[in-house]
């Protein structure tokens, strides 16, 4: 299992997030023309510690919906899924995650509200594939 | 194709992140019953070897060893929890009150007040880290089986706007050789389930 695979799975079985936008969780772009509330992730950088055996994953969740409320309390679902996480996911292992930061934006194009939330999973390399 | 050096012996013996830090009166009433430091982590953890030689003078020296065998430990406590720091200082140094009524705040109060005792009691700690290999949790422990406390209270105030405002309450203990154990195993055991 890949590490994009396993936050995929780990997002749709939380059933906080699922409330809010269903199945719409998405790896890369938000589809065009969906409405809203979605989530969509993408890696920000990826590096290797302890001689290339460790890898430490940073990734942006954009939890978007149309009302700043709802943004947030979108962001905050996904948040606790992440933050302190220590688990096996299907058969992936996070020793640690955490989340860095997330705020509120509005995007005026759209009228919409976006909360990108920034996390960092640290696991050994071998998982990740 | 990169090139490396060597590559890695052990499969997951590589430590990640920190330790649950516990007290207790012996190594198996840690086991039993350890009291919880609570959150906080290790620092630092040193061997000291203090060596004897044996100087011949005219030679290489014909013998070394050890004169002395200590281990200092540094942890830091996040939890200000006052019956926790008297039985890191061995439980005889201070009065330690839990949740009774205070003298000088309104409420209940945990208390701890000291001063006029001199008894440093040993006690034993261990410290335990985890992580996960194929869904299952894999522990790194340390015990030392005999030690006490080297420094006393310590914390500094932070500023109400600091961005990490939590104050931190540093420890050091020493850990001696337990003589009542087997020779070999007298200061400390670290048992590492990664890459067994």
């Amino acid at each position: 299992m890949t590490v994009w695979e396993m936050i995929g799975t780990k997002l749709l079985a939380a059933s906080a997030v699922t409330a809010i936008v269903g199945a719409n969780v998405f790896h890369g772009d938000k589809p065009a023309g969906l409405g809203l509330p979605t989530v969509n992730y993408f890696e920000v950088s990826n590096g290797l510690v302890g001689q290339g055996v460790v890898e430490i994953a940073h990734y942006q969740i954009s939890c978007r919906a149309e009302t700043p409320g709802g943004a947030q309390d979108l962001a905050h679902a996904v948040a606790v899924v992440f933050h302190n996480m220590k688990e096996t996911v299907s058969t992936f292992d996070v020793n640690a995650g955490s989340v860095l930061d997330k705020f509120l934006m509005k995007e005026p194009d759209t009228d919409t509200y976006h909360v990108p939330v920034d996390i960092r999973l640290a696991f050994d390399a071998s998982e990740n594939t | 194709m990169p090139h490396y050096q060597t590559s890695i012996q052990h499969a997951n013996s590589l430590l990640q992140g920190g330790w649950k830090m516990e007290v207790g009166a012996s190594a198996g009433n840690l086991v039993a019953s350890g009291t919880n430091i609570g959150i906080g982590n290790m620092v630092s953890f040193t061997e000291n070897i203090t060596q004897f030689t044996t100087q011949a003078g005219n030679a290489t020296d014909p013998l070394q060893g050890v004169a002395q065998h200590t281990v200092t430990i540094e942890f830091e406590c996040l939890e200000f929890w006052p019956p926790v720091f008297d039985e890191i200082r061995g439980e005889n140094l201070d009065t330690e009150n839990e949740a009774t009524a205070g003298t000088y705040v309104a409420g209940t109060a945990n208390i701890i007040s000291t001063g006029g005792l001199t008894e440093i009691t040993n006690k034993a700690f261990r410290f335990t880290n985890s992580k996960l290999v194929s869904a299952a949790t894999v522990e790194t422990v340390i015990i030392v089986y005999k030690a006490y406390a080297q420094t006393g209270l310590s914390f500094s105030g932070k500023s109400d706007n600091d961005e990490d405002p939590v104050m931190v309450i540093p420890f050091t203990i020493i850990g001696k050789l337990d003589t009542a154990r087997t020779a070999g195993d007298q200061l400390f055991i670290i048992e590492a389930e990664g890459g067994a």
